[in-house]
């Protein structure tokens, strides 16, 4: 309940900020705040406190929460560069600090009506920010597209919840338990196909093949900064939320395995297929964020006691490389002008630790050792593979093969390409410390990922 | 301690030439290597004197959750490629002094840092920790070529990258199969375990797992029909890339071979072993009949270095005690000679702008220290008696020979082809008229006057006591053998 008050005062207070005209103190307090909540779910940890018997702050709760916390303080300090210019900075910090409640929301909700209540508190938000270049008809296109599709997407997700209340007479989703052993077979049937809606929207908020057709377009369409917050933040909650879920539902409805190794499979191949023809790095970013997303349902469906560590580290890793890849293509794209691969030609000599950071970044999400993102996927296929799905995995590694190949074109270009203009590129001090902060962290948390394991889980 | 002191070493001067100049990077990496290579020989006597020391075995925990622990030991067998790793990069790093390169703190250190990989690869004795130094061994290399390549190395470099990383992915996926396949509760990625495992696997199933390691070390090798990376790789890459390259990092593969590969699903290589030979012997003769064809010598290089390789390859699938002692020992006297001979193509084109043979000639009259010594490299490359060059591949023979007549007679063809294409090469460049090209050849300098003076005298010198090197890996490897031939029930006559 801390956490929810916690972070709902940080947006109010943004609000308010702006009428106060205090606005200097938005970032310090913030970043204050979110690490105020990292201590209170640490704090939290083993006392599975029921909020109102609609949100448990269990395990799978808290630790995501600290993700989303850690990544938010990322974004934030990355976002400040790009708003140190706007008015609306407040407002913006207040959009996103409110969707942040909804990503808090759906970690650690029980209450299927909470579910729905996530799903439109994060993406709400969103949307508008989406479009809050507003002089961009991109960004315009970008947030009438997320908002037309996620309201129907959301149209779908009620349905199915409605379903499942009329099958099994709760709106808990721990009874979903006991609603499989019911021996009413209409029931059973209603609730198969609630779950079945519930899935597909959730897919579509994760970005999964076939309900990905919105994210290329939202995704290069948005400011990098909201883009940026699209594929970290967005992403985790909507696939917290997909795994709470499907977690109780997989253990024993074999029904969903097919449709979810298919949605993963595609997601995975499709994903990384159509990046390898992206120009645009934006673009190119997003279509490999819906490869992510396709490795990580992957991983949810091979269901184990491991899968949520193995996707905590996956989120994590992945989130990093997001961050450090998008600012990186921020200040590059601020500078030329252009948001293509050849903007990036001969970074290394125009600005190492851009180019740096941002090969760090790559590295780690093509799965080069000892890379945290390596790691990540390697976790990942070894389930895969003990389940017995060898073919998957070697569907899902010569996907990431093409991976490898369209990151290492950026990569090429920074460190061989020539460009017509060859100053140096300026990044204020404070940035580059952080970039450098993500960078060490992605390799430690590469080299060591038992740091990860036992430091988080132990606490259980 | 010594082990980890061996891998981090080279580590600790790559820091140190990030740090300093750009002037005093060669020397500072230079001064690295050869603190690397003291190291190394003073953990080859120590290892005679007392193979049981504690210092050369390294074993600490490292992701619990899985079973990996950072383990890395030195034996009898992978002494030798530790010892031929540390004594190539002083070489090669010596090697560009008089050559201008450009940025030489991050090429230098790019150098130490695969140096260090490479010594990761051939220590680790866990499958995760090898699969994890495989790759970081790519890296560098990868950076090597691309940024300091010739003209057109985007494509290749890529091309190379691509090609190794598909092999080295069917690897991670035999890894995790066996992993995997662990009776016990604590799974591991020991290789002791490993080697346990997959004796006790089906068949069939060893077969697959042999296929897919096959495929990663074959590529890395390389082995016909998956070579064809390799001669556009050599040619493009800046000579010590090339020295990289052939010098060390395709031995990667072929110890992979005896250490990775056989032992762990003996009954693959049984039922596998006829097939492997064949392409071996095919990446033999297709190697050396394409050296011939070819006028720029680097590529003639590249192409003699694909057929010695794969006598190595051929040699160690026999599994006998000649065939893997042979390997071992003709990896140590090919790295030596492909440095000592890519460094005379360096030379070459350093003075002429060109390698092609047809337009050189006579350099000889020209520089009479240069022609002898570049000759002592040749005859140990085409394998002379007295040469290093002459045991290994004599090993090599008799091994293969035991496993298969007809085999070894094709085989044996590379000594004869070799000598053609190696001879005609140094009668084109080196006697007749000096045309009006080599005419300006002047004499080498100094520094690569002692280079290849000392390349000589290790030719020599591992030509005259095979032993030293022999009686080490000579026991260890016997143990494989008998481990292989305990599972596949051969009786060794």
């Amino acid at each position: 309940m801390k956490e929810l008050l916690l972070l709902s005062s940080l947006g109010v207070f943004a609000l308010i900020a702006e009428m106060l005209n205090i606005r200097k103190l938005i970032y310090p307090l913030v970043i204050i705040g979110l690490l105020l909540n990292i201590g209170l779910c640490v704090n939290d940890f083993g006392q599975n406190e029921l909020v109102y018997g609609m949100l448990k702050l269990d395990r799978v709760a808290l630790t995501f929460t600290i993700l989303f916390s850690f990544i938010a303080i990322l974004w934030f300090t990355f976002a400040r560069d790009y708003f140190i210019d706007e008015t609306n900075l407040s407002d913006h910090f207040a959009l996103v600090l409110f969707s942040l409640v909804g990503v808090f929301i759906l970690t650690s909700y029980t209450h299927l009506v909470m579910l729905f209540l996530g799903v439109e508190i994060l993406s709400i938000p969103v949307y508008v920010l989406a479009g809050s270049d507003k002089r961009n008809i991109y960004s315009n296109e970008a947030a009438f597209k997320y908002f037309l599709l996620g309201a129907f997407a959301s149209g779908f997700l009620l349905l199915g919840i409605t379903f499942v209340y009329g099958a099994i007479g709760s709106f808990n989703i721990l009874q979903l338990v006991s609603a499989s052993m019911s021996p009413f077979g209409i029931s059973q049937q209603l609730l198969i196909i609630g779950l079945v809606l519930i899935l597909f929207a959730m897919a579509f908020k994760m970005s999964a093949v076939p309900f990905h057709f919105w994210a290329p377009d939202v995704y290069s369409g948005a400011p990098t900064v909201i883009t940026a917050y699209m594929a970290t933040i967005v992403k985790i909650g909507a696939i917290v939320g997909f795994y709470r879920l499907f977690s109780i539902v997989n253990s024993f409805f074999s029904y969903y395995l097919g449709i979810l190794l298919l949605i993963s499979v595609l997601t995975i191949v499709v994903g990384n297929i159509i990046a390898a023809t992206q120009t645009n790095v934006k673009r190119l970013l997003a279509y490999s964020s819906i490869g992510h997303a396709g490795f990580i349902i992957l991983g949810i469906t091979m269901l184990s006691s491991a899968t949520a560590p193995i996707t905590w580290y996956y989120l994590f890793s992945y989130a990093l490389s997001s961050i450090a890849a998008f600012w990186v293509l921020l200040i590059v794209s601020q500078q030329t002008d252009s948001e293509e691969i050849s903007a990036f030609n001969g970074l290394i000599k125009r600005n190492p630790v851009l180019a740096g950071t941002m090969t760090i970044a790559l590295l780690s999400m093509s799965g080069i050792p000892p890379l945290a993102g390596f790691f990540a996927k390697y976790f990942i296929l070894i389930n895969v593979i003990g389940k017995g799905y060898i073919l998957i995995a070697v569907t899902a590694i010569l996907a990431s093969l093409i991976g490898v190949y369209y990151y290492f074109k950026i990569i090429i270009a920074m460190f061989t390409g020539t460009s017509e203009n060859a100053n140096g590129i300026p990044v204020s001090g404070f940035s580059k410390l952080v970039m450098i902060l993500i960078s060490l962290l992605i390799i430690i948390v590469g080299v060591a990922p038992d740091l990860i394991f036992q430091f988080i889980f132990s606490k259980n | 301690m010594l082990v980890l002191l061996l891998v981090l070493l080279p580590v600790l001067f790559v820091l140190l030439t990030l740090i300093f100049n750009e002037r005093q990077a060669k020397n500072i990496s230079l001064f690295g290597s050869l603190a690397t290579l003291v190291l190394g020989i003073y953990t080859f006597c120590q290892f005679n004197a007392d193979p049981t020391n504690a210092g050369f075995n390294y074993h600490v925990s490292w992701i619990k959750a899985v079973g990996a622990d950072f383990h890395i030991k030195v034996d009898g067998i992978n002494i030798i490629l530790v010892l031929l790793t540390t004594l190539l990069v002083p070489f090669i790093i010596q090697s560009s002094a008089g050559r201008i390169i450009k940025n030489p703190k991050s090429f230098f250190s790019l150098i130490l840092f695969m140096q260090s990989a490479l010594l990761g690869v051939f220590l680790a004795k866990d499958a995760l920790l090898f699969y994890v130094f495989w790759e970081l061994a790519l890296i560098p290399i990868y950076l090597i070529c691309l940024v300091w390549g010739a003209d057109g190395k985007e494509k290749i470099t890529f091309k190379f990258f691509i090609y190794t990383l598909f092999g080295s992915l069917f690897m991670l996926l035999a890894i995790i199969f066996i992993w995997l396949h662990n009776p016990s509760m604590n799974k591991s990625f020991s290789m002791r375990d490993f080697y346990l495992i997959g004796a006790h696997l089906p068949a069939r199933q060893q077969l697959l797992v042999f296929i897919a390691f096959y495929l990663a070390f074959a590529i890395k090798i390389p082995v016909f029909p998956l070579h064809t990376w390799q001669p556009d790789t050599y040619v493009n890459a800046p000579t010590q890339g090339t020295m990289l390259l052939s010098g060390i990092m395709l031995k990667m593969g072929a110890f992979a071979l005896i250490v990775w590969l056989i032992p762990v699903v003996p009954l693959g290589w049984q039922l596998a072993s006829k097939w492997v030979i064949v392409l071996s012997v095919i990446s033999v003769l297709y190697g050396s009949f394409m050296a011939i064809a070819q006028n720029n010598f680097k590529r003639m290089l590249a192409y003699s270095s694909l057929g010695h390789v794969g006598l190595i390859a051929a040699g160690i699938f026999a599994w006998n005690l000649q065939g893997v002692q042979g390997a071992l020992y003709q990896m140590l006297s090919h790295g030596i000679n492909v440095v000592a001979i890519f460094f005379v193509a360096d030379i070459i084109f350093n003075k002429m702008q060109t390698l092609e043979m047809n337009k050189l000639g006579g350099i000889r009259s020209v520089s009479r220290v240069f022609s002898v010594l570049f000759l002592i490299a040749l005859l140990g490359s085409v394998a002379m008696p007295l040469t290093n060059g002459f045991v290994g591949e004599f090993l090599l023979l008799h091994g293969l020979f035991q496993y298969s007549t007809i085999a070894c007679v094709f085989a044996g063809l590379t000594v004869i082809i070799g000598a053609l294409y190696m001879l005609r090469a140094y009668q084109n460049m080196m006697h007749g008229e000096t045309n009006s090209l080599t005419e300006k050849f002047g004499d080498i300098t100094t520094n690569e006057k002692i280079l290849l003076a000392c390349f000589a005298v290790l030719i020599i010198f591992f030509g005259l006591f095979p032993n030293l090197i022999l009686h080490v890996s000579e026991q260890p490897v016997k143990e494989l053998i008998d481990h292989v031939h305990s599972v596949t029930n051969i009786i060794v006559k």
